[in-house]
């Protein structure tokens, strides 16, 4: 946030209470990362594995397999590391 | 409206603690036991076994864990009362600031004892003072008496929108603790009226999510402590409404600071807590002789009440301020270091100030004593100086 | 049980926290939050987790989240239950409220334990989830440059059992020990002190050797002390002049004439062992040549003068005529396959970018370390008065110079930077892109007029101004940035000369989850004891033993496992503990791709049995009938590098009794066989 956007005393809120849940949804963390993962969704099965192991809740649910939310993965490769038939590949970031 | 006249019952300082904590209908009370605040504990666990009132009682394994259950009660929108003393209140010292940091309304009652080491359970100011900048409202009272209608005037004060910080109400240990004397109370309805349910501004409700106690870089950190600061300053303000609104229902006037024969005189004694009834006993005696002495008592501590002091003050000469506790190190004791300050703020410099640290551990003072201490201020009147800064009062060489 | 379609698809732990990629905690949050059945409210000590996901004004949390303070998760939660059962009485709320408290090992373990003995004690209505990711950890960057017997060698590079210069401490000399720990202690603050003539980097808790004077400078005495107590004017005691080296021994094997790629050798005899005279080719070298060795070419670029009168007069003493190939006005060039691989063997780089100086110079004798200056300024070199300045575009071979120099008793500077830009004209040639260089100053020391300054040399302190230590005030103490840090364990002395410092030899702190044989501060890796002597502390028998209906461990790596015990925890009716195992990839140096990896393999190798204790019954959930060695689960993680040295493979004997041990001890409790 650059110094204009940042708010004084009296405009935050009381006692340093985040008074809603998930802001932290607007930083985006997906430009840490070096590699990124690249599903073959023909070879996944949709068994949801990366899903649940995804430390950054990068992995989404979509029509029945999965889908990777860019703007979020670190690269860990923990998704490509665990998938049972080996669907995810970790590219290096162009 | 009409005061009805009010029940007359005998409790100590702690009882009627108790007494006042049951009246206002707390929520949640967690606390562990320390003399001289046992009684406190002791007293509304058994209303508790007794059906006498619907709290949940936590005995906590410490004081820190009671201040931190305290802060977590509080976070869920119920109201919290607790109690400690000295090396309780010491252990508890990272909570206190957490507690004001992040805005809870928790009230507690500091039974003053001395700190260690050495150990020892009598009366003086140096736990409270040695938490003076914690963020809390630190309010001192006189007797047994003031110790009721100030715990029902701290909900108040602390609940009020505008202020939200903890409230601290010191008694003297043993002197007003465990002391029986006899107290006016309000009917239960009555204290119910003056003080309702606590409305929240932000409470952890599933409903409606929210995030306490955050990690804040350098880019916010100082912008939170700003705003705790502006509270404090409102809290100044807040207590005269609710000394107002309670002067309605019992007919008993309280307000930010306390004095005796200001207008009459030239020189003062200020001090806090129960030592304040006998020097204005003994400012009594000697107006009778035709001494011009006042004593001014400071009910509230933090925020320090600038204004009304230096109203107060406007016609002195010199003043004695009396500590009961020794600031290792620092040039007067705490008490007198606010007061100074205040009247360098005000431009009242030709006052002369004086410090007479007395009462450490327990040590009484004296009406002998106290009749010397006016008089030395009546001689630094006279004289326009000042006779000794810092006094150790009855200290055996 | 539960499958993967079943479990909610909400993310109440979301995206956007700022922990560690590959972070075993966040699996385990994420998992946490899958397994909530209602209204929940979570308290989190401080740590990791919240500390990542809490940064004002980003928060990654779904449900009410507080944090207070560091040992009071579960002081905390047993207000809130209060809260919310005294509020729920009165009829102010309706609902039941599910209360969590999230400590991490060191919030529930150590400080933790108070709070959390007191709550169980109390029978709270809330789970205690424990993440476990075992860590707390005085470090050097990498790059730190140690005195070893065989020369200067960088940090990394050091190997156990390699004998180190140290400083006995009792005679104030300089000796040798041997390296018998090695620990990577991954990425830390470092910051730098300065002293007159040394630089150098560590962590603030890495110890210094001090000279505390007393009583107006009569005695004095050497104690350690942090970097973080240093004060500008303390002062550390540092190296002045190494030993005196010997004469080095090549071991190059020349071309002979069947090597299928020379067509022709040219005769040159290779020396077999260093000398005065070579250094300086070697410095001449350093400073203005390069080799090709498949081309079988040296060359220099010395104009002609008087440098290359001398370089031509060593070239013809040292390896004979008939090498000598053309030369013009600014290049000189020796054709010899074997000379030039000769060169390349020694270890003085190739071009002016990687030059540097080999470790073995620095075991010479003086008079050869002389020469090879003698050589450096021959090439590249300024004179101003009594000082020299040497300047070149490699840092690596500027900062061994610096070394070099002070263990020759030399005064040295500091490395100025500097880039020179594009298009910048040099005698032989132009640059075509920026480049950086840089320059050293120095010149020899002084020594006192005995005779003159008699009076005021005898309140030098002789016994700290010995003939191979001095000690020097530090100038400036700051903060460097975050790097990758190790640190070394050494016997006896216990301490190493680091950047010409001396260095106290110290590890990693641990906790009370620390586990055995991992490398610490306070269970350093040494000869007889390495790594930390205790066991972990047996949470779950110290949670039932208060009495409680629930406990259980659970890997992250067993999903299903792990939220159903959560689930269960959290349906239980008064306190429940779940204990979680997390790898950490920071803290135990893993690759992050390996952290379900590794939390699998804790359970395969028996390392961290999966059971549950409810009302009174043990359970082991997951059965381990042929378990793996604890190896596999050991040699995937940096913290437990030192133990795969041969002198420590009794270690993982011992890690791997203990461990079977402990399986068989729950595995009854079970009623396994």
């Amino acid at each position: 946030m650059s110094q204009e956007e940042m708010l004084g005393w009296r405009s935050i809120p009381i006692g340093s209470v985040i008074p809603e849940p998930a802001t932290a949804k607007k930083y985006k963390t997906g430009d840490w990362r070096v590699f990124k993962p690249v599903i073959d969704l023909d070879k996944c099965i949709g068994c949801l594995l990366c899903w649940i192991y995804c430390p950054d809740a990068s992995i989404q649910q979509s029509n029945g397999k999965v889908k990777v939310n860019y703007d979020y993965c670190k690269g860990c490769g923990i998704c490509a590391e665990e998938c049972p038939v080996k669907a995810i590949a970790m590219m290096e970031e162009a | 409206m009409e005061v009805k006249p009010m029940k007359v019952i005998g409790l100590s300082g702690d009882q009627v603690a108790a007494y006042a904590a049951k009246q206002c209908r707390v929520d949640v009370v967690s606390a562990y036991p320390i003399t001289p605040q046992t009684i406190i504990v002791e007293e509304y666990s058994n209303y508790v076994a007794n059906g006498e009132v619907d709290t949940e009682f936590i005995c906590v394994e410490s004081e820190h864990s009671a201040m931190s259950a305290c802060i977590g009660a509080s976070l869920t929108g119920a109201r919290v009362f607790t109690a400690t003393s000295s090396q309780g209140l010491a252990l508890m010292h990272e909570m206190l600031y957490i507690a004001s940091g992040l805005r809870c309304p928790i009230v507690m009652c500091v039974v003053n004892r001395a700190l260690s080491a050495p150990i020892n359970i009598h009366c003086d100011h140096s736990d409270m003072m040695g938490s003076r900048d914690c963020g809390w409202i630190q309010i001192f009272a006189e007797n047994a008496q003031e110790v009721y209608d100030w715990v029902i005037q701290a909900f108040k004060l602390a609940e009020d929108i505008d202020v939200l910080l903890p409230v601290a109400v010191n008694l003297d240990g043993f002197t007003i603790s465990h002391a029986l004397e006899d107290i006016r109370v309000l009917e239960d309805d009555v204290v119910g009226k003056f003080l309702p349910e606590r409305r929240t501004v932000y409470k952890l409700d599933p409903d409606d999510p929210i995030l306490v106690g955050p990690l804040v870089l350098p880019d916010y950190y100082f912008e939170f402590k700003v705003q705790q600061e502006e509270a404090m300053k409102k809290a100044a303000e807040k207590i005269r409404e609710v000394a107002r609104e309670y002067y309605g229902y019992s007919n008993r006037e309280y307000g930010p600071i306390d004095s005796f024969n200001v207008d009459d005189a030239n020189t003062a004694l200020v001090g806090m807590g129960s030592t304040a009834g006998m020097l204005r006993a003994v400012a009594r005696k000697l107006k009778e002789r035709g001494r011009r002495v006042a004593v001014i008592k400071p009910w509230l501590y933090r925020p320090f009440p600038k204004e009304d002091f230096v109203k107060l003050v406007k016609d002195m000469e010199s003043i004695i301020v009396l500590d009961r506790t020794l600031s290792f190190g620092a040039p007067v004791g705490p008490l007198c270091s606010d007061v100074i300050a205040t009247l360098y703020e005000s431009g009242r410099c030709d006052i002369k100030v004086a410090n007479a640290i007395y009462g450490l551990g327990g040590r009484d003072l004296t009406p002998v004593e106290a009749e010397n201490l006016f008089m030395k201020a009546v001689k630094m009147a006279e004289e326009k100086r000042v006779i000794r800064r810092v006094e150790f009062v009855g200290v055996r060489e | 049980m539960v499958t993967l379609r079943e479990l909610p698809v909400e993310e109440l732990f979301g995206p956007g926290h700022r922990l560690c990629a590959g972070c075993g905690p966040a699996i385990s949050m994420r998992m946490l939050t899958k397994a909530f059945r209602g209204p929940t409210v979570i308290t989190n000590a401080t740590g990791c987790v919240e500390v990542a996901s809490s940064i004002y004004p980003f928060n990654a949390w779904g449900v009410p989240w507080v944090h207070t303070a560091f040992e009071n998760a579960a002081a905390t939660a047993s207000g809130i239950e209060a809260g919310f059962k005294a509020l729920r009485r009165k009829g102010k709320l309706e609902k039941n409220i599910d209360v969590i408290a999230i400590g991490g090992d060191g919030g529930t373990f150590d400080i933790g334990i108070q709070a959390l003995s007191g709550a169980l004690e109390r029978g709270h209505d809330f789970v205690y989830l424990c993440y476990d990711n075992e860590a707390y950890m005085n470090c050097l960057p990498g790059d730190t440059l140690v005195m070893t017997e065989s020369g200067v060698k960088r940090i990394d590079e050091i190997q156990l059992g390699e004998r180190l210069y140290t400083f006995d401490k009792d005679s104030n000399t300089l000796s040798v020990s041997r390296c018998s720990g090695l620990f990577d202690n991954g990425v830390r603050p470092v910051y730098e002190i300065a002293t007159l003539h040394h630089f150098i980097r560590s962590t603030p808790n890495h110890p210094y050797l001090v000279v505390e004077r007393h009583v107006r400078g009569r005695s004095r005495e050497l104690r350690w002390r942090m970097l973080s107590e240093l004060k500008v004017g303390d002062e550390i005691v540092v190296l002045k002049r190494l030993a005196q080296g010997e004469t080095f021994k090549f071991n190059f094997s020349p071309v002979t004439g069947n090597h299928y790629k020379v067509h022709r050798l040219n005769e040159v005899k290779i020396p077999s062992r260093s000398s005065p005279e070579l250094l300086e080719y070697l410095g001449l070298y350093v400073g203005d040549g390069w080799v090709r060795p498949r081309k079988g070419e040296v060359g220099f670029a010395v104009p002609e003068g008087s440098t290359r009168k001398r370089l031509l007069e060593l070239h013809m003493r040292l390896f004979g005529e008939d090498t000598l190939g053309r030369s013009d006005e600014y290049y000189v060039y020796f054709n010899s396959v074997n000379l030039a691989r000769f060169i390349h063997s020694l270890g003085f780089g190739r071009g002016a970018k990687n030059k540097t100086i080999p470790s073995w110079v620095f075991t010479l004798t003086e008079d050869e370390k002389e020469a090879f200056i003698e050589g450096l300024l021959l090439s590249d070199d300024y004179r101003y008065g009594k000082s020299y300045r040497y300047v070149s575009s490699s840092r690596d071979l500027l900062k061994r110079l610096r070394l070099l120099l002070q263990t020759m008793n030399y005064r040295v500077g500091k490395i100025s930077w500097q880039t020179a830009k594009k298009g910048k004209k040099f005698p032989h040639r132009t640059l075509l892109k920026d480049t950086g260089y840089g320059f050293l100053c120095f010149s020899r020391k002084r020594y006192w007029n005995l005779e003159k300054y008699w009076s005021q040399y005898r309140y030098q302190d002789p016994l700290i101004e010995t003939d191979n230590f001095t000690v020097e005030a530090v100038r400036h103490v700051e903060y460097v940035g975050n790097l990758r840090t190790y640190d070394l364990r050494v016997e006896k002395d216990h301490n190493f000369i680091a950047e010409g410092v001396v260095v106290h030899n110290t590890g990693i702190q641990r906790s009370g989850a620390t586990p055995h044989g991992a490398a610490t501060t306070t269970s350093p890796a040494g000869s007889k004891i390495p790594g930390k002597p205790e066991w972990k502390k047996d949470l779950i028998g110290i949670c039932i033993a208060h009495g409680i209906d629930y406990a259980a461990t659970a890997s992250i790596a067993y999903w299903n496992d792990y939220i159903t015990k959560v689930r269960k925890a959290i349906e239980v009716d008064g306190p429940a503990v779940v204990h979680v195992i997390a790898p950490c990839p920071l803290g135990w140096r893993s690759n992050p791709r390996d952290t379900v990896k590794i939390a699998k393999l804790a359970v395969q190798t028996r390392f961290f049995p999966v059971y549950e204790y409810e009302e009174g019954t043990y359970r082991l959930s997951i059965k381990v009938p042929t378990p793996k060695p604890v190896e596999e689960f050991l040699k995937l993680q940096g913290r437990f590098r030192h133990l795969f040295q041969p002198e420590f493979r009794d270690e993982i004997n011992k890690i791997q009794d203990y461990v079977n041990r402990n399986y068989e001890r729950i595995a009854k409790l079970c009623g396994e066989p």
